[in-house]
Parts: C-alpha cells; structure tokens; sequence
C-alpha cells in the first residue's frame, strides 16, 4: 500500500491510502491522550454523550436520521486503550458517490456529519446536555456493572489490576464507576475542550475521493498544538508470584495468568513476539490450542492478550475449577518449552504463515491496518505493513526464544466458578 | 467408484450497478459451487453443508424416523478434520491457511481464508471433508473440550435470555431453543460410530455448497474439486421439515440470577418462513423493525428518555421455515417496556409509515447491504445463507429497492401481532422475593 503523509497542521498528521476496490470510504480521526482515571471514565462518558446529538441534529432521533437519509452512513465513537495511551478515535464509514440511486454527494455530506460530531456538538449555554450528561453516566454505570457477566472479559481486567496495582495500565479503558460519577456538564465540557485543543491528532483515510487538504481545512478545524505522545510507566521485576482467587455465581472458573514482558519493546523484538504469539497460542496449531486443549482436554479456549507496548502478557481460560493447577502447569510448561527453543522448524514455519497471512488481511482491510498503524505510532516506531513483513520473515527460532525469555510469570488469578443455587433453566 | 465431476454447466450473473458477478458451477451430480471473483489480498473458501444443530429428525428409506441426539453436528464439525492423512489444520498450517469451522442451527460450515496457495489450501478443505475419520480416543476427548464450550454458554446471560425467548415462542423442545452444542448429557451418548454415520449419510454432494472469493480462476477451483471432492451424490435420510407452531407456547418467563441490571428478550413470532420470495418478506421485516424500534424512532427516543432500557437491540433470523424478531438489552422495567412494545406494534399496524420514513429507512438498509460487497466473508457467508434458502445475496439489493411502503405495511399487518410476542428476562436475584 501506498501511504502519503502530510502535515494538516503541526499536531495533526495525515495519512492517505488510494482504496478504489471498496465499496466504502473510511476516515477515521484519532485523539491520543495519556491513560489515567479521569481520561479513562469522561472519554467513554464523552464517546456516549457526543453521539447524542450536534448543534445541526440536536437529538438522537435527529442524528440517526441524518445518518440513515445518507445511505446509513456510519460514525462510531470510541476511546482504545494501547499501552498506557487511550485513543480516542472517530470512525466515518460511508457508502461510496458511485453508488448513489439519486446521484446524491455521500461522501460530501457525511464529511459534513462527521465534522459536526467532532467540532459542533450539542451545547446548552456552553455546556454539554445536562440531560443527556446524566442519562449517559446512568446508563454507562449499569453497563460496567453488567461487565461481570462476560467471565472472560471480567476474569481478565482482574487480572491486570491486581497485577498492575498503582500503575495507569491497570485502568481499563472505560474507566470506573467512581469516577464516572464524578463527572458533570462542565467537567465533561472541559474535558472534550482539552481534547479537541491539546491532544495529538492522527487522520487515516482509505478512499478515492479527492481529500484535498482545502476540503479537510474546510471542514475539519484543528488548531496547531504540540504532539507529544504518552509514554509507558517502568516496571519492577518479579519478586514473588501473587496468586489470587475470588468467587463468582458461574458452571465455569476462568483461569487468567499474567505475564510481565521485560526488555525494550525495540523493533527487533516487537516483531519477534509477533511470532511467539502464533507459536504459543494464536493458532490453531499453536503450543496451548494442541497441547492444553485438543491433548490435555482442559479448555475450549486459550486467549492469548500482549500488549508489547507495556510489556504485559496475559493467558485467560476456562476451565473446571478441579483442573486448576493441571492448566497453569499444561501453560508454563508449554512458555518454558520456547523459551528453550524447544519447537521445531515446521512449528516455526507455520507460525511465521499465520503471522503473514493475519498482515496480509490488514492489506486488505482498512480498519485492521488503521489499528495496526495506531497501535505502531503509539509505540513511537511506524513501520508500513509491508516492512513489518519483511522483518518477520528474517527472524530466526533464537530470536523468538530470546524474545520469549523475558516473559516472567507475575500473577494468577483465578474467578473461581459455584453453580447458582436456583436453576438457571426455566 | 469416485463420483466424477466431468460434466458441468456455468452460468455466469453480473451485477452491473453493484459492479459485481460471480460464477456458478452447477455438476451433473447435483454438486454446486459458486466462484465470486474479488480483488482482495486474501481469499476466503467455505465449504456449507445444509446440515445444522436444529436438523435432528428424518426418515429412512422405509420411511422409518431417525433421531440425531442434541448436538451431534456441531460435535461432527469439530472432529472433521482428522484424515488418514493427519491433522487438517497442520496441513492448513504449513500452507499459509488460517481455518476454522462452525455450526448455525440450519447449516455447518468450513471454512478457510489465504492470500497465497489458494488452491492447495482448498484441496486440503476438500479432502478433509471426504476422508474424516473418527477415532474412539479422540471422541472421549473431544467430550470434555465441548463440555467446557456448554459451560462457557451456560454463563453467558445474553445468550440464556435469548434461549429462553425461544423456548417461550416454540416451547423448550423444539430444535432451536436448544443449545448447539447440545448439553452436557446429550454427548456423553457420541461414539466413532455415531459420528461416522452421521456423516455417512448427512454430507453428500446435493446438500452442500462450496463458495469461493477472490482472486481465483474457475478452472483451476474445478481441477481442485474433481481431485479432492469425495462424497456420496445423495442421502438415504430425508429430513422432515420443522414446523413451527403459531402464537407462543408461553407469553413469558423469568429467571434469577445476580445479574446487576435485568437482561430482557422480547420475541415476535414471524413464522412461518415462507417457501418462495422469502427475500422479500425478509426485507420487509427488516425496514419495518428499524421504522418501529430502530434508534430514529420516535418509540426509541421516548423509551430512553423514560429510562425504560439502558440497552435495546432489534433483529431477525430464519432457521428453515422458522422466523422471528428478537428485541433484546438490559432494563429495569422490561415489564413495562415490553407492554410499550405491543402497544407501539398495535398502534403503528393501524396508522402506518410516513412515506419520508420509510424511504429513509430503506436507503439506509441499501447502504448497508451493498458495503457488505466490502468483505470476503461476509460476500460468501451471505451468499450461502440466501442460497440454502433458496434466494441470491446478489438479487437482495434490488428486491430491498423494490419494496413499496403499502407492502411493509402490509407485512405489518400480517406478520407483526401483540399476541404472538413473548417476554423472557433474567432478573437480579434481589427481586426474587
């Protein structure tokens, strides 16, 4: 892919890849902002309350049918935890001109949309809605709440917040409760100042429209700011391994183990884990899908969680409470096994296709490169899809073992499951 | 004998205003595969086989029933890909293919994406299909692995309100209010035996279909089928049609839980699914849900702001001749939400659409329908689904052009009635008492 780069104005980059095979034009607008409580809890409030409504379309019903006379174009609005960043990112996918029945300007009037969500939105005297401030916490706090019914999902964000006590990667990206309720109109109002003011900006656009930088200036109103990206908090080694159980009404316990990756997240080694992830658990010729679920029958699945920027690794899976220590004995005996180098070539091969083909997908999907791109520009180090490619197939089964060594187990977690005294049948 | 793939006619459809075509292959031994040509990096294969979890009862050729236990197709899917050969997803592996497999109420499917030894990955998907073979060790295992897959549904709330939706509109015993993958009693009963005649007499060439997108040359899926392909043309089984009842077994049911905020399911009955322009009266249930409960409704906005939900989602499904709505979320009152539904249904029935409405409403379900050309999965995913029921994912642009505002209304009137409704709600276990 051909990426063009440019400048819109200092703080906020531009890049531009020429789609014409699909039928969509995709535009998203990303804010990156450091992850701490306060970020964490008003951007998710922000994302809900934004989309409410515009200075032009000021209600719901106002919005979506605007939205839906322009052939259901869509805006997605949402904050993305990626080390300890969170982005912020507005996400325009809209039906190409071509397509039109009445010959109407799609593209033209969903720039249009969009450039409201993100500049215009729905104020009372300088304010957001306070109606619509309250409604949103309401609804996002029973939503947290309710977290505790995706097992996984919850077992997990435990995890990493026993693990990661007192550093900001232990906040998920939606925040919590308290600080949700914290928030109110002017807060929030602030907060999206600062945002649509300070933060850094990243545009991506994969289409075949003429973006001309007239047309953005003409609709997107950025003022010039400093881009200085988040860092990451250092982390100490592992002193002692923390094991941690707690109970929850559920047929299955899930078992969630959690890594710290030590060493530089160097480009070397960025790529190396890319190839440890395939071989230890990504696919389904992976170390934990042969060995702990299709030999050992422990599991249906075995997810494997890296985020190679903060240098935390997480294994989470479901399980019978009996088998507990048989499955976290099944997973670190598979980690200890590459970190020896104990796999063979055709091993090494097969994950070194999984990992090109899952590339090769991003090729073909602009969403999954506009991440991938993201999650690269966050880390500081952006590398075009097709470079990243290059590098991983010069890696050798030493560097995916030296890679491997710096991961050292920290904390177990264990959401340990008790059937629910009254039936759960009708 | 190799059933032979010698003779075969093509027929070609384009779809100019979509900027679309695809190829079907259509074998004088009852095979089809159709070939959907797209510019994408990765192609993307999936081999459908019109066999699903609901499928459980037919009859032989002495007009004898056959019983499938619960949860035998989808146990099969998963023990599909061991040949004499060894393990499929090696094969795959070594090849560049990502696969995987699943099983919908009304068909299994299998499936693989690549962006490069297309062909071979698609030999390997064939072959797995025609030579699987069953082992006792590997049964008993299994059995365990899936026992988990059960119990990671059993704790998904969503899924046991939708469950229980069902159950309501069909009664519990019928085929889709049952779990897929059957439960935790139903497979103990599985051996090599059971699987192996499943397959002996369900996977044949008149009941599958294998689709293919992307950059691919016909002759050369061809060449691959004749070599790999190796099925019965038939099945000695005839599968009996599910017939689904009118109105609802039970207008509601409750279960508790300590779920912070009440999940609801609210079902309308829409069967049944009729056997010819299905599409169309699809595409009316479609716009005639987003004009009543979609989030540009009045009845949205004004149940908001009532604090009647925090969450509220609407869809339709077929599962043969089965069809229905299911609005679904979390609330505090979904009481007095579900009687705000029936009472919005009856009202709008006697009113109608405003014409500005529904042609927004249809534009946008348009819109939505054409980018879905945007993905290889989603093109071939719908292809087959319209396929086993008889329709053209192709065509379905067009007939949701066609539709008129009378006949959505008309389809209001028919289709949507209060007393074929159902509610089913997973309250907090607090509200017991």
């Amino acid at each position: 892919m051909d990426y063009v780069n440019s400048t819109l104005v200092p703080g906020v980059n531009l890049t531009y890849v020429r789609q014409e095979k699909y039928k969509t034009e995709q535009l998203s607008v990303s804010f990156i902002l450091p992850l701490n409580s306060i970020n964490a809890a008003g951007l998710t409030l922000l994302s809900r309350v934004i989309s409410r409504g515009t200075s032009r379309h000021a209600t719901l019903k106002s919005l979506t049918r605007a939205l839906e006379e322009n052939y259901g174009c869509d805006i997605a609005v949402y904050p993305n935890k990626i080390g300890e960043s969170l982005c912020f990112t507005f996400s325009l996918s809209s039906l190409k001109n071509r397509y039109a029945i009445r010959g109407e300007d799609i593209f033209g009037a969903s720039l249009k949309l969009l450039s409201d969500l993100i500049f215009s939105p729905r104020l009372v005297g300088g304010f957001f809605d306070g109606n619509y401030v309250n409604r949103e916490k309401q609804t996002l706090t029973e939503q947290i709440f309710s977290l505790v019914n995706n097992k996984p999902a919850y077992a997990k964000k435990r995890a990493v917040e026993i693990m990661c006590y007192g550093e900001p990667y232990a906040i998920p990206s939606y925040g919590d409760i308290e600080t949700l309720g914290k928030f109110n109109k002017k807060s929030l109002t602030e907060l999206y100042y600062s945002l649509i003011n300070s933060a850094p900006v990243e545009i991506t656009y994969a289409g075949e429209e003429a973006l001309t930088e007239q047309r953005l200036s003409n609709c997107f109103f950025f003022k010039e700011r400093n881009y200085i990206l988040p860092g990451v908090s250092p982390c100490g080694g592992v002193k002692k391994v923390r094991e941690v159980t707690e109970k929850t009404h559920a047929a299955q316990s899930t078992l969630v183990l959690c890594f710290r990756v030590g060493g530089s997240p160097a480009h070397g080694d960025y790529t190396a884990f890319t190839l440890f992830g395939e071989l230890f658990a990504h696919s389904p010729t992976s170390r934990l899908f042969v060995n702990v679920r299709e030999k050992l029958s422990l599991c249906y699945y075995a997810a494997l969680s890296f985020d190679r920027l903060k240098g935390v690794m997480t294994v989470t899976t479901g399980i019978d409470a009996k088998n507990r220590k048989r499955a976290k004995a099944a997973i670190m005996r598979e980690l200890y096994a590459l970190q020896n180098g104990d796999f063979t070539d055709e091993e090494f091969q097969n994950a070194l296709n999984s990992s090109l083909s899952t590339y090769k997908e991003a090729l073909d999907d602009p969403s999954l490169a506009s991440s991938y791109r993201m999650a690269r520009i966050i880390q500081g180090s952006f590398v075009p899809l097709e470079e990243e490619m290059e590098r991983l197939c010069e890696l050798t089964a030493e560097d995916v073992a030296r890679a491997a060594s710096n991961i050292t187990l920290d904390t177990v977690y264990l959401l340990l499951g008790e059937e629910q005294t009254s039936a759960d049948k009708i | 004998m190799p059933t032979k793939f010698e003779k075969f006619t093509i027929t070609e459809k384009k779809y100019p205003g979509l900027g679309e075509k695809y190829l079907k292959i259509a074998f004088d031994n009852g095979f089809t595969c159709a070939v959907i040509p797209k510019d994408f990096a990765v192609a993307y294969a999936c081999f459908a086989v019109d066999f699903g979890s609901a499928d459980r009862h037919y009859t032989d050729k002495n007009n004898a029933d056959v019983t499938f236990p619960a949860g035998l197709a989808h146990f099969l899917e998963h023990r599909m890909y061991f040949t004499p050969k060894g393990d499929a997803t090696n094969l795959y592996a070594a090849l560049g293919g990502d696969s995987n497999a699943y099983t919908a109420p009304d068909k299994t499917c299998f499936l693989f994406s690549a962006a490069d030894n297309i062909y071979e990955n698609l030999g390997v998907l064939l072959e797995h299909i025609s030579k699987a073979s069953f082992t006792a060790n590997a049964t008993e295992k299994e059995k365990k692995i899936i026992t988990q897959e059960i119990n990671m549904f059993r704790d998904n709330k969503r899924w046991l309100c939708r469950k229980n939706m069902l159950a309501c509109l069909y009664g519990g015993d019928s085929p889709i209010a049952e779990d897929p993958a059957g439960n935790t009693e139903s497979i103990q009963s599985f051996t090599r035996g059971t699987l192996a005649n499943c397959k002996k007499n369900i996977y044949n060439l008149q009941n599958s279909l294998l689709c293919v997108c992307g950059r691919v040359e016909v002759e050369k899926v061809i060449q691959t089928i004749k070599q790999n392909l190796f099925l019965p043309k038939s099945s000695p089984l005839s599968r009996l049609d599910l017939t689904p009842k009118g109105g609802v077994v039970s207008g509601y049911c409750e279960v508790f839980s300590p779920t912070p905020t009440p999940y609801f399911s609210i079902g309308i009955n829409l069967s049944p699914f009729p056997a010819e322009d299905g599409e169309k009266l699809f595409a009316e249930v479609e716009i005639a849900l987003q004009l009543l409960f979609g989030k540009s409704s009045a009845f949205y906005s004004e149940c908001y702001r009532r604090k009647l939900f925090e969450e509220f989602d609407t869809g339709c499904q077929t599962v043969r001749n089965y069809f229905f709505a299911d609005l679904s979320g979390m609330s505090s009152f979904p009481g007095e939400l579900y009687e705000e539904v029936k009472r919005h249904i009856a009202e709008t029935t006697k009113k109608g659409f405003k014409k500005a409405d529904f042609e927004r409403v249809k534009k946008s379900l348009y819109g939505g329908v054409v980018c879905g050309f945007d993905d290889a999965e989603d093109i071939a995913d719908n292809f087959i689904s319209h396929y086993f029921e008889s329709g053209d994912s192709f065509e379905y642009v067009e007939v949701i052009k066609n539709i008129t505002k009378a006949q959505a209304e008309d389809c209001l009137r028919l289709y949507f009635s209060p007393e074929n409704t159902c509610l089913s709600v997973i309250k907090t276990k607090e509200d017991k008492t």
